[in-house]
């Protein structure tokens, strides 16, 4: 082999090894990218889930699976940052995104909640405020027809 | 004879009673009282047969060492906790109870997680010191696992020798954070529980 031949070749090679070498640290770089995206939206689901699971628990709502779901996710969010910590960027990715599922399940499960809640703390004060108002006039009936009979018979 | 109208008043007052208490379940509807309970986060740090006995003190490198921490929520409602863990030596800051203030070491690890009203919630802390030096008077640790998870410590975390107890001493810091609805951030909670660990034979 004739050296300028032999050196095209070393060239060659170590063009094709930079090219590797560049083209899997964008790969790096681009799954780094993709798993901090996926730990912050994850971490932005669990809050907004965390806001309205409030809002249906101030109205009276049963929350105890949502926690439980809640919880579940923040094991899946810290699953998540350490394999983002020991550089495991795709597994990282994979964990978030569970968790980042199980937020905006909580976040939808507890927004029914809390408009069935509603609907149910309406029409309990409905039938409460009726139950007081037919109390109240049951009252003021048999109270005036007793008093009415008791100025009769003192009449009589 | 006693006429009805010599009763009338105590007649309009008893149907006035009758009226109040048939009315009682819409006032009450609609009229929220104070709470007069105090609403309060409690954190708690349980050696290793989850008693307050037995705390880890005297640390070897390279041995794990197992505490628990629990946190109760008497708030009155779900909270979005966080627990953040901290190491400092004896001169470095340490939480300010009087004005809320947290300590000013960066974390090592956290926990967060929600825990509904009246629940405890309880977790694992295993930690053990990977690397450490000795220098002259001064002790320096490098690297810790906690959780099962190597934490570097950048800058090390030093200590000097203190003369009166005969070692190197640090604390290992456990700070309540609270996630604060309004401010939509997390807040520290002015609770702390802090761990004294002697590491001189660690070395």
């Amino acid at each position: 082999m004739k050296p300028s031949n032999c050196a095209n070749l070393i060239l060659l090679l170590v063009l094709t090894l930079s090219t590797l070498t560049v083209v899997a640290r964008s790969q790096d770089a681009s799954d780094q990218e993709i798993a901090t995206q996926g730990i912050k939206n994850a971490e932005e689901a669990a809050i907004t889930a965390y806001k309205v699971t409030i809002q249906a628990e101030n109205i009276g709502a049963n929350i105890t699976d949502l926690t439980s779901a809640l919880n579940t996710a923040e094991y899946l969010l810290a699953t998540a940052r350490v394999a983002y910590n020991n550089g495991n960027f795709t597994e990282a990715a994979a964990f978030a995104s569970q968790a980042k599922s199980i937020g905006d399940y909580v976040n939808s499960k507890a927004s029914d909640l809390k408009a069935s809640t509603h609907n149910e703390n309406l029409t309990r004060q409905l039938l409460v405020s009726l139950g007081s108002v037919l109390g109240i006039a049951a009252i003021a009936l048999a109270s005036t027809l007793t008093w009415r009979s008791l100025r009769k018979h003192d009449r009589t | 004879m006693t006429e009805a109208k010599d009763f009338r008043n105590f007649f309009i007052a008893g149907v006035m009673t009758l009226i109040l208490v048939a009315a009682t379940p819409t006032i009450a509807m609609f009229v929220h009282l104070p709470s007069s309970s105090a609403s309060f986060s409690e954190l708690s740090l349980l050696g290793p047969e989850l008693d307050a006995r037995n705390y880890p003190f005297n640390i070897k490198r390279n041995e794990t060492y197992r505490v628990y921490v629990s946190v109760g929520n008497r708030l009155g409602q779900t909270a979005y906790y966080q627990i953040l863990v901290k190491l400092r030596n004896q001169t470095q800051a340490s939480p300010v109870t009087s004005n809320s203030t947290p300590s000013t070491m960066p974390a090592l690890y956290q926990y967060n997680f929600f825990a509904a009203n009246g629940d405890t919630w309880q977790s694992e802390l295993t930690f053990s010191i990977e690397n450490s030096t000795k220098q002259n008077q001064t002790s320096a640790i490098e690297r810790m696992i906690i959780n099962r998870v190597t934490v570097t410590l950048d800058p090390a975390s030093q200590a000097t020798w203190n003369i009166t107890r005969a070692g190197f001493y640090y604390q290992l810091l456990l700070e309540l954070w609270r996630y604060n609805l309004a401010s939509e951030a997390f807040q520290y909670d002015n609770r702390f529980v802090g761990l004294w660990l002697n590491v001189t034979d660690s070395h």
